[in-house]
């Protein structure tokens, strides 16, 4: 079950762009927190049990990049099923970051529908375990 | 045989684009491309890699209020601060769409935070850039997206 999220993006619109589909999707966290970089996305990992980060790469102060890679020693932060939802479209780029079998890369612009698919795919579809 | 696009053809594919699937925002070639636009919002979206330079979307606030509207903003009435998100949101999906499109997904490029800022005055003399796109929404909103690069040598688009 996915139960608490974080939503990471410098845009407080496509945080909520982030959160809308989510309910479109069929999801019901039951905590979204946010975070505007990766700084204050580490802060939440620290302090709050999270099941899922759907994040950005271009934020200020610490991008999305940075935070993978300080999250990546960590077995327990490195662990959290993560899906990318980024303009970026280099695969050598992308190619460093879904370095785990629970990171999926998401391109924008997303709908509901294939949001919904990342996180399928990241949860196991079959398990029926998403919602 | 498909043939290969030209940079502003690549321009305008994507932008088009990025405002109908990103935006929500219809929007066609202007009819007068040349038109003066009154003064707007700018934002600007640094890249750095095998091109470095620029990419600059000017747009008035209330195409930026539309595309923030279709996102879902939580106001009814959204603001300019939400208006300015929208728009550097947009910039962001542009360049990061545009230069594997020039350049392929193999290279690698650096973009920077979208810069938000106003237009320059109709008395200053408009950036000098080597492309550029003229489009208006089915709201009647003129936009300018416009690519700088600003070295003088470099791989080819």
């Amino acid at each position: 079950m996915i139960h608490n999220v974080l939503v990471m993006d410098d845009s407080p619109v496509i945080r909520n762009l982030v959160k809308r589909s989510l309910k479109m999707a069929g999801f019901t966290p039951t905590k979204i927190f946010e975070a505007s970089n990766g700084h204050e996305g580490l802060g939440v990992l620290m302090t709050e049990s999270v099941d899922l980060v759907l994040m950005d790469l271009n934020m200020p102060e610490m991008t999305g990049y940075e935070f993978v890679a300080r999250i990546d020693p960590s077995p327990r932060l490195g662990g959290i099923p993560l899906v990318v939802i980024s303009t970026e479209r280099s695969e050598a780029r992308l190619s460093e970051l879904l370095t785990r079998p629970t990171r999926k890369y998401l391109p924008k612009p997303f709908t509901p529908e294939s949001l919904k698919r990342a996180i399928a795919e990241l949860f196991g579809e079959a398990s029926g375990k998403v919602a | 045989m498909l043939q290969p696009q030209s940079p502003d053809e690549s321009l305008t594919d994507v932008v088009g684009h990025m405002l109908a699937d990103g935006a929500f925002v219809m929007a066609d070639p202007d009819p007068e491309p040349g038109a003066e636009l009154p003064d707007g919002l700018r934002v600007e979206v640094s890249f750095d890699g095998p091109r470095r330079g620029v990419v600059l979307i000017d747009a008035p606030p209330d195409l930026g209020m539309e595309i923030a509207l279709n996102l879902g903003a939580d106001e009814e009435a959204p603001d300019e601060s939400s208006a300015v998100e929208a728009l550097r949101e947009l910039g962001n999906m542009i360049t990061g769409a545009l230069l594997p499109r020039l350049f392929g997904t193999e290279t690698v490029f650096h973009l920077g935070i979208p810069t938000p800022g106003r237009m320059v005055g109709a008395d200053e003399a408009p950036p000098v850039c080597q492309h550029e796109v003229a489009l208006v929404s089915d709201e009647g909103h003129r936009t300018r997206v416009r690519v700088r690069f600003d070295d003088l040598s470099g791989v080819s688009p």
